[in-house]
C-alpha cells in the first residue's frame, strides 16, 4: 500500500508536467484553433534557457525562473506575431505543419546554440526529501506538484479576475464579437502564445531538475497531447487532470505490470479514449452550421 | 397521394425545440416554400429530412417510403437532393467536378475497376459527363466549366449548387435559400430555371426563402413557420394576410 | 497562350490530355530508365530510396492530400509492410507473392485503424495516428518471436524473374516499375468517382454526404488503399536498407513523409514525387552547404534539423500549394499570357473553421 502511494505520487508528479505541457495547447487551441506541435519544444527550450540563466548567467534560482518564463514568453509572442499570424483562418493542417515546422527549426536551433550534450541542472530542491510519516518524497517532485499547483491558481485568478484574461476568454469564444468590442483580438491571440511559452518555460524548469537537461525533452509533447485529448482539449482544469491521470496509470503501469511497456500507457490510453469517445472525454461536439 | 410528407416532426438542442411538431405534405409538381423569421427552425426542417440530425420525434415519408431514420448518404438515393444555405461546395475543385459529384448516386463501377480504368470505366465517365453536360448547358454554365469553384462570384457559385443537385437527377430538390445574396438579375434568372425545372424537368421543389417576390412568382403554397412552429399554410397571397403571420414578422400592438 | 480543341469526352479523360503531358511524362520516364547507365552505384542507391519514398508519399497523398485526413504516423505503415514482407520472405514466400501481402496486410490494419477513426475530426485523427504509430513501433520491438525484437531482423533475400534483389541495379527497376504502377493506379482512381468522392469529403462533408457520398466506406477506402500503398513501399524500404529494426519507423519518419507531401503541394500526384525529390535534394545540398558556412554555423549538429524545419515553415507561409503550386502558377503565367491574373491562385481566407456552442 505505501508503496503503492509512492509510485503514485511520483506518477503525479510527472503528471502534473504533462498537465502543464496540455494546458499550453489548451491555451493557444482557444485562441485559434492551431494545436501547437511546438509546445514541447518550447519546454525544451525554457530548460535550456533556465539552465544558461543558473549556470552561466548566474541568476539564483527564483531571479532565474522569472527570467527564464519572461525570455520564454517574449519568444512566444514574438512567434505568433511574426510567424503564426498570416496562418490565421488557413485549414488546420496548415496551422499543424506550420508549428511542426517550427519544432524543428527550434530544435535544431537549441542544438546550434547550447549543442547536443546533456547537462544536469540544479536548484534548491535538488537532492532532498520530505517525510511525511513513513512515506518519504523527493523536494523536486514536490516542487513540480506545487508549482504547477500555484500556476494553475494564477491562471484561473488571471481569467477570473483580470480584464486582459477576460478578454482572452472572450476572443476565443468569439473572435467577431469580441474584435466589435474592441478587443485588439490580434494582440490578445500573441499574448496568449506568450502566456503558454511562459507555462512551457515554467513546466521546462520544474521538469529539468529530474532529468537532464536535453534537446530529448521535447518528446513530453507527445504525453502532453494525450493529456489534452483526455481533457476534452477544450478546458483547462481538463487538461491538467488529463496530465495527472496520465502520469499515475502511467507510473503504475510501469511499475506493475511491464516496465518496458511504460512508455507507451499514455498513447494506449488516449487511443482507446479517442475510439469510444471521438471528441475526448470532456470535449463537446463542435459540429459545422449549414 | 403526397411525395413528402412530414408527420409532428420536431428535435430539441439543449432546451431550445428548434424544431416543436411541424406537418406539411408536399404534392408531386409543387413548388412549396417555407418561410419564417430567423431562427424559426427553417433549415432545421431541411437537415432533419436530408437526415443531418436525428429527429426526436415525427416521421418523414417520401415517395411512400418512411425515411425517418435512413442513413445520411442514402437520402439522395431515394430522389431527394439538396442546396445548402451557405454554399457547400467542393471549392478546390473545377465546376464540371462538382457538377460530376453530383452524379455520384449513379455511380455503377467498382473500387477495382477504377483503379484498373477498365473500359467501362470510361463509358461510365462519359455518360456522366453527357448528363452534366446538360446541366451545364440549362444553367448556362459553360464560361465556367473549368474555373475553379473557388475563384467564381458567390452568384455563380450559387448556380453551381444548384447545378450539382440536378446532375442527381431527384424526384425532390431542396433549396436553402436559393435567392440569398443574389441581385435582382440573377433571382429573375432563379425564377425562370424554378419554373423550367419544374415544366420540363418534372421536378417537385421544396424551399426555404425569404424573398417574397420570387415566392410569390414561383411557389403556389406556403408554410410560415415560427419558433419551431408551424404558423399558417396555403396560397402566398393566403398567408400574407393571416394576422398571426404579420404579428410573426412585424409584432403586435399588445 | 495554349489553345486546346477537344472533340469527345474521352478526350478529357485521358491520364496525359495534352500531347506536351505525354512528351514530359515520357521523358522523365526515360531519364528514370537511363539513370543506371549513367550513375554510380552510390548514387543510384540514393535514387532507389527516392523511389521508396515516392511511393510512400504517393500512399500519404492520397489520404491527406486529396481525402484531406491528417495522418501523423504513416511509418507505422511503413514498418507493418517492411515486417510482414521479411517475416513472409522468410517464411518462404516468393517476393512476387510477399510484396502484395504485406501491402494488404498494412492495408487491413489501416482499416482497422480507419473504421473507429471515422468519427474523429481533423486534429484528433491526427494525435490518434501519432499514437498508433508509437504504439506499432512498441509492438514491433516487443513481439521478439515474430519480429527479433530491438535486436533487429535481416531482411532476407529475394529475388523476382530470376533477378536479384540484392543486386542495386534489378532493384531499382523493380522500384521503379512499382512506383510506376502505384502512380498510374492512383492516377486511374482520382479520375473517376471514388478520387472525386475523396476530394469532395476533405472540402464538404455534408455536402458529399447529401450527394450520396458513403462518408465511412470513403474513408474506409482512403484509409487502406493509402496504407496499402505505403505498407509496399515498406516492403521495398527492407529491401533498401537490409537490416530492420523498430526504430527505424519512428515519428521523425512520419513528419518526414508528411513534409515531402506538404513541401510537395498537397492535393496532386505530381507533388509527392516533387516533395520527395526535393527532400532527396535537400540533404546533399545541405551537406555542400555546410563547406561554406563559417564553422561555428557549418559545423553545428542541429543546422540540418534547423533548415528543414526552416523550409517547412517558409512553404507553409508564403507557397501553401506547394512546389507543385508554384509550377502551376508559373504555367498558367505562360498559358495565359499576356492575361495571366495574380489573383487566379489568391488564397480564401476563412475565419474560425468551426463554431463553437460552448
Amino acid at each position: 500500500m505505501l508503496d503503492f502511494l509512492q509510485q503514485s505520487l511520483n506518477g503525479f508528479a510527472t503528471g502534473c508536467i504533462y498537465g502543464l505541457v496540455a494546458l499550453g495547447f489548451v491555451l493557444i487551441y482557444k485562441a485559434s484553433e492551431i494545436v501547437n506541435f511546438a509546445q514541447g519544444d518550447m519546454l525544451m527550450l525554457g530548460a535550456f534557457v533556465g539552465w544558461t540563466a543558473l549556470d552561466v548567467l548566474g541568476f539564483g534560482y527564483w531571479p532565474g525562473l522569472l527570467f527564464t518564463i519572461l525570455a520564454c514568453a517574449a519568444i512566444g509572442f514574438l512567434l505568433d506575431r511574426q510567424v503564426m499570424r498570416p496562418i490565421i483562418g488557413q485549414p488546420q493542417f496548415a496551422g499543424i505543419m506550420l508549428t511542426i515546422g517550427l519544432a524543428f527549426t527550434i530544435r535544431g536551433g537549441v542544438i546550434m546554440i547550447w549543442g547536443p550534450e546533456e547537462r544536469s541542472f540544479h536548484t534548491p530542491f535538488s537532492n532532498k526529501t520530505t517525510a511525511f510519516g513513513s512515506l518519504a518524497v523527493d523536494d523536486v517532485s514536490l516542487s513540480i506538484v506545487a508549482g504547477t499547483l500555484v500556476l494553475c491558481a494564477v491562471l484561473f485568478i488571471f481569467f477570473r479576475r483580470s480584464r486582459l484574461g477576460v478578454a482572452m476568454q472572450a476572443a476565443s469564444q468569439n473572435q467577431l464579437a469580441a474584435y466589435l468590442m474592441a478587443i485588439p483580438v490580434k494582440t490578445v491571440n500573441s499574448l496568449v502564445w506568450g502566456l503558454s511559452a511562459g507555462v512551457a518555460a515554467a513546466a521546462g524548469m520544474l521538469l529539468a531538475p529530474s532529468l537532464l537537461v536535453d534537446t530529448n525533452l521535447w518528446i513530453v509533447v507527445l504525453k502532453g497531447f494525450g493529456a489534452a485529448i483526455l481533457g476534452g482539449f477544450g478546458s483547462i482544469p481538463g487538461a491538467v487532470v488529463g496530465g495527472m491521470i496520465i502520469g499515475v496509470s502511467e507510473q503504475l503501469v510501469g511499475v506493475y505490470l511491464d516496465p518496458e511497456s511504460k512508455g507507451i500507457a499514455a498513447y494506449v490510453i488516449l487511443l482507446a479514449v479517442l475510439l469510444v469517445w471521438p471528441q475526448g472525454l470532456f470535449g463537446g461536439a463542435e459540429r459545422k452550421r449549414v | 397521394m403526397s411525395l413528402l410528407a412530414v408527420e409532428n416532426l420536431a428535435i430539441r438542442f439543449g432546451g431550445v425545440r428548434a424544431v416543436d411538431g411541424v406537418s406539411f405534405a408536399v404534392e408531386p409538381g409543387q413548388v412549396y416554400t417555407i418561410i419564417g423569421p430567423n431562427g424559426a427552425g427553417k433549415t432545421t426542417v431541411f437537415n432533419l429530412i436530408s437526415r443531418l440530425f436525428d429527429s426526436d420525434n415525427g416521421t418523414v415519408t417520401f415517395d411512400g417510403r418512411d425515411i425517418t431514420r435512413e442513413r445520411p448518404h442514402r437520402i439522395v438515393r431515394h430522389g431527394i437532393a439538396r442546396t445548402f444555405q451557405n454554399l457547400e461546395l467542393f471549392d478546390h475543385a473545377t465546376v464540371l467536378q462538382n457538377l460530376l459529384l453530383g452524379r455520384h448516386r449513379h455511380r455503377t463501377v467498382k473500387l477495382l475497376d477504377e483503379i484498373l480504368f477498365l473500359p467501362r470505366v470510361t463509358r461510365s465517365e462519359v455518360a456522366h459527363r453527357e448528363k452534366a453536360e446538360e446541366v451545364i448547358e440549362f444553367l448556362e454554365l459553360e464560361a465556367h466549366r473549368d474555373s475553379p469553384v473557388a475563384s467564381l462570384p458567390y452568384g455563380v457559385r450559387k448556380v453551381v449548387e444548384l447545378g450539382r443537385a440536378l446532375c442527381a437527377e431527384p424526384k425532390l430538390l431542396l433549396l436553402d435559400e436559393p435567392a440569398s445574396g443574389l441581385n435582382p438579375e440573377e433571382t429573375e434568372n432563379l425564377a425562370f430555371w424554378i419554373d423550367d425545372m419544374r415544366s420540363d424537368l418534372g421536378l417537385t421543389i421544396l424551399m426555404v426563402e425569404h424573398d417574397l417576390t420570387l415566392v410569390n412568382e414561383v411557389s403556389e403554397q406556403v408554410l410560415v413557420m415560427n419558433q419551431g412552429q408551424a404558423l399558417a399554410e396555403g396560397s402566398p397571397a393566403e398567408v400574407q394576410k393571416d394576422p398571426a403571420v404579420i404579428a410573426a414578422y412585424l409584432g403586435t400592438d399588445e | 497562350m495554349r489553345f486546346d480543341f477537344k472533340t469527345r469526352y474521352e478526350q478529357d479523360l485521358r491520364l496525359f490530355p495534352h500531347r506536351t503531358d505525354l512528351l514530359g511524362n515520357g521523358a522523365l520516364l526515360l531519364c528514370m530508365l537511363a539513370a543506371p547507365l549513367v550513375l554510380p552505384q552510390y548514387f543510384l542507391g540514393e535514387l532507389t530510396f527516392l523511389l521508396v519514398y515516392g511511393v510512400a508519399a504517393i500512399g500519404l497523398m492520397l489520404l491527406s492530400g486529396f481525402a484531406g485526413l491528417i495522418s501523423l504516423g504513416h511509418a507505422a505503415f511503413m514498418g507493418i509492410g517492411a515486417y510482414a514482407h521479411a517475416i513472409l520472405l522468410e517464411a518462404g514466400l516468393p517476393f512476387a507473392l510477399s510484396l502484395p501481402l504485406a501491402g494488404l496486410i498494412a492495408g487491413a490494419i489501416g482499416m482497422l485503424l480507419g473504421i473507429p477513426a471515422l468519427r474523429m475530426t481533423g486534429l484528433y485523427l491526427a494525435i490518434a495516428t501519432l499514437a498508433f504509430s508509437i504504439i506499432v513501433e512498441h509492438v514491433i520491438g516487443k513481439w521478439e518471436g515474430l519480429t527479433q525484437g530491438h535486436g533487429g531482423m535481416q531482411v532476407p533475400e529475394a529475388s523476382l524473374a530470376g533477378f536479384d534483389m540484392g543486386d542495386i541495379e534489378s532493384f531499382y527497376y523493380t522500384a521503379l516499375a512499382i512506383l510506376c504502377l502505384v502512380v498510374v493506379g492512383t492516377a486511374n482512381l482520382l479520375r473517376s468517382a471514388t478520387g472525386r468522392a475523396l476530394i469532395a469529403l476533405r472540402d464538404s462533408e455534408v455536402a458529399a454526404q447529401a450527394l450520396g457520398v458513403n462518408l465511412p466506406y470513403a474513408k474506409a477506402v482512403a484509409f487502406s488503399l493509402s496504407a496499402g500503398i505505403t505498407g509496399i513501399a515498406g516492403g521495398l524500404f527492407a529491401h533498401r536498407i537490409g537490416w530492420l529494426e523498430p526504430g527505424s519507423f519512428n515519428v521523425v519518419l512520419s513528419l518526414q513523409l508528411l513534409m515531402m507531401v506538404v513541401v510537395g503541394g498537397l492535393g496532386s500526384l505530381k507533388g509527392a514525387l516533387l516533395g520527395v525529390a526535393f527532400l532527396g535534394v535537400l540533404d546533399p545540398a545541405i551537406a555542400i552547404l555546410k563547406d561554406y558556412l563559417p564553422s561555428a554555423i557549418g559545423g553545428a549538429a542541429g543546422l540540418q534539423l534547423f533548415l528543414f524545419g526552416l523550409v517547412l515553415v517558409l512553404f507553409v507561409l508564403f507557397e501553401p500549394l506547394g512546389l507543385y503550386g508554384r509550377w502551376l502558377k508559373i504555367k498558367a503565367y505562360f498559358d495565359h499570357f499576356p492575361m495571366y491574373r495574380r489573383a487566379t491562385f489568391q488564397r480564401t481566407k476563412t475565419y474560425m473553421q468551426s463554431e463553437r456552442y460552448r
